[in-house]
């Protein structure tokens, strides 16, 4: 897998940007993808120290749809979750930014 | 915030805002804080994302636009207060586009209360006409109060004009009957003013038992516009016809319409009330010589805002006016043959001197400090529960804020009082005006 596969996407809220302070970062991430392959795709696109990386497959939520009689279930998506840690004093620039552009 | 500004005209202004780059911050911070409140952010409780993320979401343009509808009118009351300007109307505003980086400006042009020179407005030369009350005025007071005690005598003669007459009557137009021009039995007041012309005066000299046919014409404005002009034959019958008989004016009639005893006493006492209203009126009297004086010593220009106000005014009362006798405005001015441009053009002047008269006052009061104090207040609201019939707080509540505009009326009043008492004032008597 590339890097860029590996890597889905940043995850940005409020809890991901209070995390953020203490140089933890969160970032969707492919299904199948392992913490190594993780890690070494967040050296190569931010060109940072990773010391830890915690995963975590997150179930997506079950959500209703009652229209007009008609009921209907569904579900949000499946998702992984990897919480990166960065060598101290390194970062990565949070909120705004499009980290997958050039 | 600096601001330069330019005399467009003696009464009109145009103030060039620029805002510094500071205040278009702080404004900024003040409006991101209220806006993302209601902001819905994926990831974010309401009002908890940060500014990035909420600018990447609904653009820059969103802060700044409501930064600058808190930015303007505080910038420009500023402005206003800097140049100390006095301004009657809403400014008009519009945003110039500023250098490279820096926020806009703003241009504003607005109305304000020209610079008057105020003139000798102390020791004005006042006269007062003081109407003397005369032995007729009191005996004509007495005739009234007596026709209120009058009993109604029936009599052999004529009626005459003062009687009051039995009838029945039919009218008719061109032969036929028409609404409300019939009635059996009515009892009518022999009174010119009362009925359409020739009416009364028809009755007058028949006597009871007579049945005679009258002609009246219906004047150009009757209300009615189906009658308004036309000539109404009346067929009367006159039933009975009743004198007015006055009680002799001594002090048994004292004693029933007054607490005195004799009549000597009653005459004294109306006296007594008649030179306190011959006071009170060449008192306000004196009050608009006053300001009629300072009006026609006074030249300076007036906002052309505020004499449209007056005239708008104006046309107001003519209209509720109107109202009062039934009719719209329009038709007030179909009767008069006006066009309503012209009923301005009319007005004009005395809303000139109205307006003049006003800023003249005003200027005198702020150059005396006459305010109006919370007693006064409190007395002013007094005086208006009296006239309303409404207990005090109730008035107060009824009023709200509009409080502004009463404490504007009473430091008028009391301006135009201070003139009063400076003034050098010359007594003179008139007879009374009848």
């Amino acid at each position: 897998m590339e890097a860029r596969d590996v890597i889905i996407a940043p995850r940005i809220s409020e809890k991901s940007m209070a995390e953020a302070l203490g140089h933890q970062y969160s970032f969707t991430v492919h299904p199948e993808a392992t913490k190594t392959q993780i890690r070494h795709a967040i050296e190569e696109i931010f060109k940072v120290n990773v010391i830890k990386v915690n995963t975590v497959n997150v179930a997506g939520k079950r959500r209703n749809f009652a229209r007009r009689g008609l009921r209907t279930q569904g579900r949000t998506k499946d998702y992984k979750k990897a919480i990166v840690t960065l060598k101290a004093g390194q970062k990565i620039e949070l909120g705004g930014v499009n980290y997958f552009e050039q | 915030m600096t601001a330069t500004l330019n005399k467009l005209s003696p009464t009109q202004v145009e103030l060039l805002i620029a805002i510094s780059p500071d205040e278009m911050r702080e404004a900024e911070d003040r409006a991101f804080r209220r806006l993302v409140k209601k902001a819905k952010l994926p990831g974010f409780r309401p009002g908890k994302a940060p500014r990035k993320i909420f600018e990447q979401a609904y653009g820059a343009e969103t802060i700044s636009h409501e930064a600058m509808e808190d930015v303007v009118p505080t910038v420009y009351a500023k402005a206003v207060r800097e140049h100390d300007l006095e301004p009657v109307d809403r400014p008009h505003m519009e945003l110039l586009p500023g250098e490279e980086g820096e926020p806009p400006r703003l241009k504003a042009v607005v109305e304000v209360r020209p610079a008057i020179d105020l003139g000798d407005y102390k020791g004005l030369k006042l006269t007062r006409r003081l109407s003397v009350v005369t032995e007729e005025e009191v005996d004509r007071s007495l005739q009234s109060l007596a026709r209120e005690r009058a009993t109604l005598v029936p009599v052999e003669r004529a009626a005459k004009l003062g009687d009051v007459a039995t009838v029945d009557y039919e009218g008719k137009i061109d032969g036929t009957p028409f609404e409300g021009g019939a009635a059996k039995g009515q009892t009518t007041e022999l009174n010119e003013g009362r009925f359409i012309p020739g009416f009364a005066t028809g009755i007058a000299g028949m006597s009871a038992g007579e049945t005679k046919e009258i002609e009246a014409v219906f004047p150009e404005n009757y209300q009615q516009e189906t009658l308004a002009g036309k000539t109404a034959t009346f067929t009367i019958t006159v039933h009975e016809v009743k004198e007015l008989e006055l009680p002799p004016v001594d002090d048994e009639l004292a004693k029933a319409v007054s607490d005195h005893q004799t009549l000597e006493e009653l005459r004294a006492d109306i006296r007594k009330r008649l030179e306190a209203v011959a006071q009170a009126r060449a008192q306000r009297e004196l009050g608009s010589q006053a300001v009629e004086k300072l009006v026609k010593t006074h030249e300076f220009p007036l906002p052309a805002i505020l004499i449209e106000r007056e005239i708008e005014n104006m046309l107001g009362d003519t209209a509720s006016m109107a109202a009062r006798m039934g009719i719209s405005l329009d038709d007030y001015l179909k009767t008069a043959k006006k066009t309503e441009a012209q009923l301005r053009d009319e007005y004009r002047p005395e809303a000139e001197r109205r307006v003049k008269a006003t800023l003249v006052l005003e200027a005198i009061g702020k150059a005396e400090k006459i305010a109006a104090t919370p007693a006064d207040i409190k007395e002013e609201l007094r005086s208006l529960a009296r006239q309303y019939g409404q207990p005090v707080d109730r008035v107060r509540q009824a009023l709200g804020n509009n409080v502004l505009p009463l404490m504007e009326g009473i430091v008028r009043t009391k301006t135009v009082d201070f003139l009063v008492e400076n003034a050098q004032i010359e007594e003179a008597t008139a007879a009374a005006p009848s």
